[in-house]
């Protein structure tokens, strides 16, 4: 069976091309022929993908499988909807536009017409969230709910692994100094306004050998926000943002961060909370969109932004050693569910109900947010 | 509020008695916790960057005026082949403005580390250590020879904590934890101000009110209420202009029959602070001048070990 992959980018890094990238390698090591077709790529991602309009002279075939990867607001959708192809979504989630006011109004408009289209795009044969959210989202769109299942992430982070740290940046960062980490891309939805303010409550209240390292691209409108705003909290040495980072600097901020924060308000899935368990740092997060689902029961989650309440909590972390290990020792446990080996089985068992013969309609995971037999 | 340790819901009484604890010692001035309800937007409108706000004015008019920056993804109009050309260069236009808007913020980085580690180069190559470690390492070191000073001793502590009894006191450099929790027990401790981030965490430890900052003026802006005395054990530590705004704020908000009081540190403390430092020997006379400047009386008092110019706010009368 031929299989493809519909994107609307490929690049490195971010969660969406890693799970293209994820399945692709699965599917070459079953012996499936396996092509990626994405609307555009850097050079990295030219390694691995083509230009869309290449899986044109695949779309009469009915015995091929597309899974198209949504994730954003994209023409290709043109293909998936035209293919004569088993189809399969994968639904990344997309930002609700309003966060994006003022800072992009480009950006409003693409998610608002990505999110709008959603329904459009029922017509396929199974429709997966890579978490139960966004599976809800589906069906609250108007997907059938026995046509939907979920797919979960499955984080790179053996890639993690085998990159080498950033030693002289670690060296800097690991210099006695308390590191509160937050990943991401640097966009309103993360709210990372709202870390600055928790840092500067545990700065200023709790403990004033710390720092704030922000790593990830930012958006230069809401990224002047964020300037302006450690300026005016005096936080301009103690707020770094690192920009977009290379992969060994990622690796020595997890290794160098004693606490990794996400006050985030809408997340599909939030792929650096695995990575800061994988590192075994301390995860404390808003409970907001997938991340209560994807903490898993580990961690620490809360529902109210009440800074000096969470900066005291870290205070207390900092003095409890044992409360720390509890809570490192409940995030490793939490990475079993995301092993390649579960990811692995849980995209067999998608692809098996595929390869059922022509005419016999797919059997369709359960409703309850696995893909299960 | 609800907080879930591994799925479990803890018991926050305690975390929510010292928050607010700090908030009544004055962690937390209510300049600072007014900040705290600021959204970014409301950051965005008042955003000092200029250059940035015009680009995104521009972006808002070609947005309004129908001209969509990111162009739809089909580039290719209807009938034509090869029709990317005009989107390509759309696209580009786009591109070139965030761009302009990106990496006038990546500059500002740059800018400043670059204009950082030329400090400390300079500072190393000063005083005759030119080699060219590791920024940490070098920042660690600064440190050690910048923030050693010398602590208060007894007397110093209980003769100067005396002068503070029953004010609101604002101390500009952390003599030592005795005297902030002496301040504590016979006045009203409205912040110690320190540019060691070690002294004020081990304030911070003791629930005292502490802050660091590299330049400790810049916080005075979160001091709201009148102050009946600050305390600067080592004006030798500050620059002109970090003394000269001190003296500035505290004429605007000292209370009536409000002091300062500067230490005179003698010669031998002042070897103690370090030559390597960025110590100034600020005479007696220039700090005399300094007070008068901004209208303040001054006379010189000794309590305990240390001789103290003090500047005395007078009533309007």
């Amino acid at each position: 069976m031929r299989v493809h992959q519909l994107v609307a980018r490929l690049d490195p890094g971010d969660a969406i091309s890693n799970q293209v990238l994820a399945i692709h390698e699965l599917l070459q090591a079953w012996g499936y022929e396996s092509r990626i077709f994405a609307y555009d790529m850097d050079e990295y991602g030219k390694r691995f993908a083509a230009f869309d309009t290449e899986y044109r002279k695949f779309m009469h075939n009915r015995e091929d499988l597309v899974i198209y990867h949504y994730g954003i607001f994209c023409d290709n959708h043109k293909y998936f909807l035209g293919t004569a192809n088993r189809r399969v979504l994968i639904y990344h989630n997309i930002t609700p536009p309003e966060f994006y006011d003022p800072f992009y109004p480009e950006a409003m408009r693409l998610c608002r017409l990505g999110r709008d289209f959603i329904p459009h795009l029922k017509e396929c044969d199974l429709a997966l969230g890579d978490s139960d959210y966004n599976r809800r989202e589906l069906v609250e769109a108007g997907f059938p709910e026995e046509k939907t299942g979920v797919l979960p992430i499955n984080p790179p982070l053996d890639k993690l692994d085998r990159v080498e740290e950033d030693r002289a940046f670690l060296r800097r960062i690991s210099d006695g100094r308390v590191n509160l980490l937050f990943v991401g891309r640097i966009v309103p939805n993360k709210c990372v306004e709202d870390i600055i303010k928790l840092f500067a409550c545990y700065h200023y209240g709790v403990n004033a050998r710390s720092r704030l390292l922000i790593a990830g691209g930012p958006l230069a409108t809401y990224q002047t926000a964020l300037l302006s705003l450690v300026e005016r909290l005096g936080l301009q040495e103690r707020v770094h943002f690192l920009g977009k980072v290379s992969e060994q600097r990622l690796k020595s901020c997890y290794l160098g961060a004693h606490y990794y924060i996400s006050m985030s308000e809408h997340e599909g899935f939030c792929v650096p909370l695995l990575e800061a368990f994988h590192f075994g740092v301390p995860v404390l997060a808003f409970a907001a969109g997938a991340v209560p689902e994807t903490m898993g029961g580990a961690g620490v989650v809360f529902e109210e932004k009440d800074y000096p309440l969470l900066a005291e909590f870290l205070g207390r972390l900092d003095r409890d050693r044992l409360m720390r290990e509890r809570i490192v020792a409940a995030q490793y446990r939490r990475l079993e569910d995301f092993r390649p080996q579960v990811f692995a089985a849980k995209l067999r068992e998608v692809l098996d109900r595929f390869a059922r013969p022509e005419g016999e309609t797919p059997g369709l995971p359960e409703a309850t947010g696995e893909v299960s037999p | 509020m609800s907080l879930y340790v591994n799925g479990r819901e803890i018991d926050i009484h305690g975390l929510s008695g010292l928050s607010e604890a700090r908030k009544r010692n004055g962690s937390y001035p209510p300049a600072f916790l007014r900040l705290l309800e600021r959204s970014a937007r409301d950051e965005l409108e008042d955003s000092k960057c200029a250059m940035v706000e015009e680009v995104q004015e521009l972006n808002r008019s070609l947005y309004e005026s129908g001209n969509n920056l990111e162009p739809p993804p089909d580039l290719a109009r209807p009938g034509e082949k090869k029709g990317r050309i005009e989107s390509f260069l759309r696209r580009a236009q786009t591109r070139f403005i965030r761009a302009v808007c990106e990496g006038y913020v990546q500059q500002q980085q740059f800018f400043n580390s670059y204009f950082s580690r030329g400090l400390i180069l300079s500072f190393l190559q000063l005083y005759g250590r030119e080699e060219s470690g590791e920024p940490g390492r070098v920042e660690g070191w600064m440190e050690g020879r910048l923030f050693r000073s010398v602590e208060w001793d007894g007397p110093t502590t209980e003769e100067a904590s005396e002068k503070c009894r029953g004010r609101k006191v604002l101390v500009v450099g952390i003599p030592s934890l005795d005297f902030l929790e002496a301040v504590r027990e016979k006045g009203r401790l409205v912040l110690a101000l320190d540019f060691a981030d070690e002294a004020a965490a081990k304030s911070q430890a003791r629930a005292l009110p502490a802050w660091y900052n590299a330049r400790p003026m810049d916080l005075l802006g979160f001091l709201e209420d009148e102050v009946g005395v600050v305390v600067v054990p080592y004006p030798e530590l500050l620059a002109g202009d970090e003394l000269d705004r001190l003296a500035a704020w505290a004429t605007e908000n000292l209370e009536e029959g409000g002091r300062i009081f500067l230490a005179l540190n003698s010669p031998p403390r002042i070897g103690l602070v370090s030559r390597e430092s960025r110590f100034r020997p600020w005479a007696a006379a220039y700090l005399r001048a300094l007070l008068a400047r901004h209208n303040l009386e001054s006379e010189k008092v000794r309590l305990g070990n240390i001789d103290f110019l003090v500047g005395l706010r007078m009533g309007e009368g």
